[in-house]
């Protein structure tokens, strides 16, 4: 990442949660500030300068607005990473989603059912999970959260895949 | 998404599908995936005393390329040593099956999917080794 994360650009506090009005009013008052039409007399170099802010915050806009990709990048910014290798996941987890994934291949709405209502409960989990950090006042305390928001993710975007596979919604 | 021909070839037709007892001290377990897309792999890998990997099976719930990646890899490996199995790299599966860039992170999958089975097999031969001679006391 080069320069301002995300929150930096739209001036938001490094929170997990955010209201989808704070990050819209954000969004509409950097857009009013740099819009075209107030520097329609400014130099060539400084409207270059504009754009290239604005296409920043339209950037941030999206990367925010989905509350996945937002914590992706909070924990990014954080320095949270699955440790070794980066793509390793605790073994436990990969243990459940393989098994999920053998029961599902056998088929059956059964199959179906549980990983629909495992998604449903995987997504409380993770909003807790992103409650409890953005509460906790304590820096120690909030970083001894964060390993288990990273696995929580996690589980939520493997669930959410077997959930889109076995209502056979396709994959990409 | 068009995929090379090998891919489809080993998509189609996959090597070594199958599974081992993963409790057998002979067989080393690897189970990876990638939250990203939802993959998960496991690979198994049967080896000799003398660290020959007789043996491979995979078993992969993913796109056609990480399906292809993990065929290859079991094919690969088999007859292979230990060190030479280790030395595999996602690049050499890269350019035998022409992955696109947006699908290296399948073949990163095969080859850290190598690594933690023969992790696993090194694993459980060394709890073996430490293993105490039959009821040998020690003075206390």
């Amino acid at each position: 990442m080069t320069g301002a994360d995300h929150y930096e650009v739209l001036s938001l506090p490094r929170r997990f949660r955010l209201e989808a009005s704070e990050l819209d009013a954000a969004f509409l008052r950097l857009s009013r500030e740099l819009h075209p039409d107030r520097f329609a007399g400014a130099s060539e170099e400084e409207k270059v300068g504009i754009q290239r802010r604005s296409a920043r915050v339209n950037d941030a806009y999206r990367a925010l607005r989905d509350p996945v990709a937002r914590a992706e990048h909070l924990l990014s910014i954080l320095g949270v990473t699955r440790g070794e290798g980066e793509a390793r996941c605790p073994p436990d987890l990969l243990a459940e989603v393989f098994e999920l994934r053998e029961e599902a291949a056998e088929g059956g709405a059964a199959a179906r059912e549980k990983a629909r209502g495992l998604l449903v409960s995987a997504e409380s989990t993770l909003a807790a999970l992103l409650e409890a950090a953005d509460a906790e006042p304590d820096e120690g305390k909030k970083r001894a959260i964060l390993p288990r928001v990273r696995e929580a993710l996690d589980r939520r975007k493997f669930l959410a895949s077997l959930v889109r596979e076995v209502t056979g919604a396709g994959r990409g | 998404m068009a995929y090379s021909k090998k891919v489809i070839e080993h998509y189609e037709n996959p090597r070594n599908v199958g599974s081992m007892p993963k409790d057998d001290p002979a067989v080393g377990t690897g189970l990876v995936g990638a939250p990203e897309c939802g993959d998960v792999m496991k690979l198994q890998l049967r080896i000799t005393e003398d660290g020959v990997i007789e043996d491979a099976k995979f078993k992969t719930f993913g796109c056609g390329s990480a399906i292809a990646s993990s065929s290859l890899a079991t094919e690969w490996v088999k007859g292979k040593t230990i060190d030479e199995a280790l030395a595999i790299r996602n690049t050499d599966i890269v350019q035998e099956l022409a992955l696109p860039p947006v699908k290296i992170h399948c073949s990163v999958l095969a080859e850290d999917a190598i690594k933690q089975a023969i992790e696993d097999f090194k694993r459980k031969r060394a709890v073996r080794e430490a293993e105490p001679a039959p009821a040998v006391k020690t003075g206390a």
